[in-house]
């Protein structure tokens, strides 16, 4: 058998359509039915592989994912395996194989009914399926690289209010604002020949947006695209006449991770107070793989968010509490925080103190959100018991008139 | 019925779905270039033989006025998108196209928020406004969503369909490569392709429609400021003919507002999402200014207009707008 993703194409000829066919044929088990899924594998994990690749992210760890325990797409696995080896035409590549088990099902599995009803109406559904490809990849990095995401969605905001504005001109590419966008400050301006390096600029924008750059929400989220989109009229003074749009980007999520991960780094350490020992303190772990798991952890953040929104109190203090989730949700799912999946990982230390690994300090927080540290024990206490009262079993939005911790309303 | 141009969609088909009913699943040949499918949410109360559909789609994001229907619910997982809700005869859809069938609580809840949109009370739960300023979302609206919903309504207006042709064209067949790389770009092609011929099918129908003359546009006049409240809720009527493509906007600018300023004005969906901005815009007390907003601009009947001051991304006046249906 030949071995490489063109081995379908071999053995049922060209203008075949594995996906189509394999949700025609989807239930029928007959004795082509593994070869269809071979077929399948195949050619999905090359259209996997090349989104990977125009999104940026063969290059990075494939946390980024939520695949987790491998350094990058290409593994030892695939390099060990013997030549010829038939295997390694459906498997081989460890972390590419966990993302292409959760691609056919995200496809195969959970839309296969929605694929079938286009074909009552279509020919084919292989174009659909390409779109449901990067439907998935979309739905996993929002959710496992919610930093890279968060900069992403506000830099693409503050490009589209320059364009609308004016200010920036679309010259190639993508015009919904991607990455092989090519934007100019003048309609004439000539693409770029090399990579920009705007390193210097993205940090001085990190030193001024972090943390609202990704903790803000809503008409707030507007107000930093609209800085940000300020910073970006000023790149024209530095001499930069047009720019890739991930050249734009790539820079400031590295500034933002790397200030993420700088300031939390070796602090492994929590403090709870004594004298709120009783109250529950909010923390997140990141949900699993299971369906169910994952759906209750979207239920429990809606919940919160809604429950936020409703909560009497001072608009400076629901501020910090929508930065502090915004915080709690992020950490969690962070993939350079692959311990904060871990629950346990508590000892008791000297004093008294419980100290638990792989969770930063009330100080590191503190300077990441810009939050008094005095502050955090209150509003982690407030939030604990909003994450509380989402997961009891009712499962309602918690009252309007919970109190704020510390703030006298009971 | 692919090919038989001209003829109802239903009875090309082989026969309508007479029984079709809230909770019902469809696919609509002549829309097939659409990824979607039409959710049969409601029957419209003042015209029982009108059913209430909206577009239904599996893509994953959930915006503030759709209705998620999850992977375990029945038939899901799907995105009812219910701010373009279309109403269209019953016998409209046909029998042999029924695609699946919703849950009976899913489909309360899809009509719950059509119905709240259309009274422009929809307060938009926040997980689902973090999802409205999602780029890939806004594209997948405006890419995909935004224009089915107007071809199926241009289709129910007409009782035919909106462009019948034959059956939607294969795309370009692969040809046989001999390595990874150039499969992938095959790949990478076939995308590009299947994407192009929809944007020069979609162009060759936008430049058609705009080469006509616009008759009896409806129009509407909104004040902003003067003796209205800055934020003011209820909203402005404007009366529209249901195949209405543009309507014409007269905003008048309030008498007290303090003159020699300069700001924009702002179309908002009802959540607050930017769906155009104007150029800038002098403040004069009292002037007017006049917009022609083409219909598919806007999500569904109700949509804000907002006026913000230079350098401030707070409104300074806002006002509700609702399209009611001309009798």
């Amino acid at each position: 058998m030949p071995s490489g993703p063109c081995s379908y194409q071999q053995r049922t000829g060209p203008g075949s359509r594995p996906f189509t066919e394999l949700v025609r044929s989807a239930g029928v088990e007959d004795a082509a039915a593994a070869e269809r899924l071979h077929a399948v594998m195949a050619a999905l994990r090359v259209a996997l592989r090349a989104e990977l690749r125009r999104r940026g992210l063969w290059d990075k760890p494939p946390s980024y994912l939520g695949v987790y325990g491998w350094e990058s797409w290409i593994s030892k696995v695939e390099r060990l395996r013997p030549p010829g080896d038939a295997r390694a035409e459906l498997f081989g590549e460890g972390a590419l194989d966990e993302l292409l088990a959760d691609c056919y099902a995200f496809i195969f599995v959970d839309r296969l009914r929605t694929l079938q009803a286009q074909l009552l109406v279509k020919p084919n559904v292989d174009g659909l399926v390409f779109r449901n490809i990067r439907n998935f990849l979309y739905e996993r990095q929002k959710e496992h690289d919610p930093l890279g995401f968060r900069v992403f969605e506000v830099t693409s905001a503050a490009v589209r209010k320059c364009l609308a504005e004016g200010s920036l001109h679309l010259l190639e590419g993508d015009p919904r604002i991607r990455n092989d966008t090519v934007l100019g400050f003048d309609p004439a301006a000539a693409a770029p020949s090399r990579q920009v390096d705007l390193r210097p600029w993205a940090g001085r924008v990190e030193d001024e947006l972090l943390p609202e750059l990704v903790t803000a929400r809503a008409e707030h989220q507007d107000e930093v695209a609209g800085r940000l989109a300020e910073r970006l009229r000023e790149l024209r003074q530095e001499g930069v006449e047009s720019v890739r749009f991930k050249d734009l980007l790539d820079p400031l999520k590295d500034c933002v991770r790397e200030r993420w991960a700088a300031i939390l780094q070796g602090d492994e350490t929590i403090e709870t107070e004594p004298e709120l020992g009783a109250t529950p303190r909010a923390w997140l772990e990141r949900p699993g793989r299971i369906y169910e798991e994952r759906e209750r952890f979207r239920a429990l953040v809606a919940c919160v968010l809604e429950s936020l929104e409703r909560l009497q109190a001072p608009a400076k203090t629901r501020a910090q509490l929508s930065t502090l989730w915004q915080y709690l949700r992020i950490h969690c799912a962070d993939p350079g925080n692959e311990e904060g999946a871990a629950a346990g990982g508590a000892a008791e230390a000297a004093g008294g103190r419980r100290v638990r690994l792989g969770r930063p300090s009330d100080r590191a927080i503190a300077q990441l959100l810009r939050i008094p540290r005095e502050r955090l024990p209150q509003l982690f206490a407030t939030l604990g018991r909003l994450v509380e009262r989402c997961r009891a079993p009712a499962g309602e939005p918690p009252s309007m008139r919970l109190a704020v911790a510390g703030e006298g309303s009971g | 019925m692919s090919g038989r141009q001209g003829q109802d969609p239903a009875q090309a088909a082989g026969g309508a779905a007479p029984d079709a009913a809230p909770g019902d699943l469809f696919v609509v040949r002549e829309l097939a270039e659409f990824e979607v499918e039409w959710a049969v949410v409601a029957r419209d109360p003042r015209d029982p033989a009108l059913l209430l559909v909206v577009p239904a789609d599996a893509h994953p994001a959930t915006g503030s006025a759709d209705v998620r229907v999850p992977a375990r619910s029945s038939d899901g997982p799907l995105n009812l998108r219910c701010a373009y809700a279309v109403r269209l005869p019953g016998s409209f859809f046909a029998a042999d196209l029924r695609s699946g069938r919703l849950a009976a609580p899913d489909v309360s809840r899809a009509e719950r928020r059509v119905d709240e949109l259309e009274r422009g009370v929809l307060r938009g739960e926040p997980l689902g406004q973090e999802t409205d300023r999602d780029p890939d979302y806004q594209d997948w609206i405006a890419d995909v969503v935004a224009p089915a919903a107007e071809a199926l309504t241009a289709a129910a207006r007409s009782g035919a369909p909106v462009r019948p042709r034959g059956p939607a064209p294969e795309p370009p067949r692969r040809r046989q490569v001999p390595s990874t790389v150039a499969m992938a770009l095959a790949a990478s092609l076939v995308l590009a392709a299947v994407g192009l011929s929809w944007r020069t099918v979609a162009l060759q129908r936008e430049v058609e429609r705009l080469s006509r003359p616009l008759f009896d546009v409806p129009a509407g006049e909104v004040l902003l400021g003067g003796d209205t409240r800055s934020m003011d809720l209820n909203p402005v009527l404007i009366r529209a003919g249901r195949g209405a493509s543009h309507l014409l906007l007269t905003v008048v600018l309030g008498s007290d507002l303090p003159a020699g300023g300069t700001g924009h004005l702002e179309v908002q969906d009802p959540g607050g999402r930017p769906l155009w901005r104007s150029p800038l815009l002098a403040l004069t007390p009292a002037a007017e200014v006049h917009i022609v907003l083409p219909r598919n601009l806007l999500p569904g009947p109700i949509f804000r207009l907002a006026l913000y001051r230079s350098g401030s991304t707070v409104p300074f006046q806002l006002r509700t707008l609702k399209i009611a249906n001309r009798p």
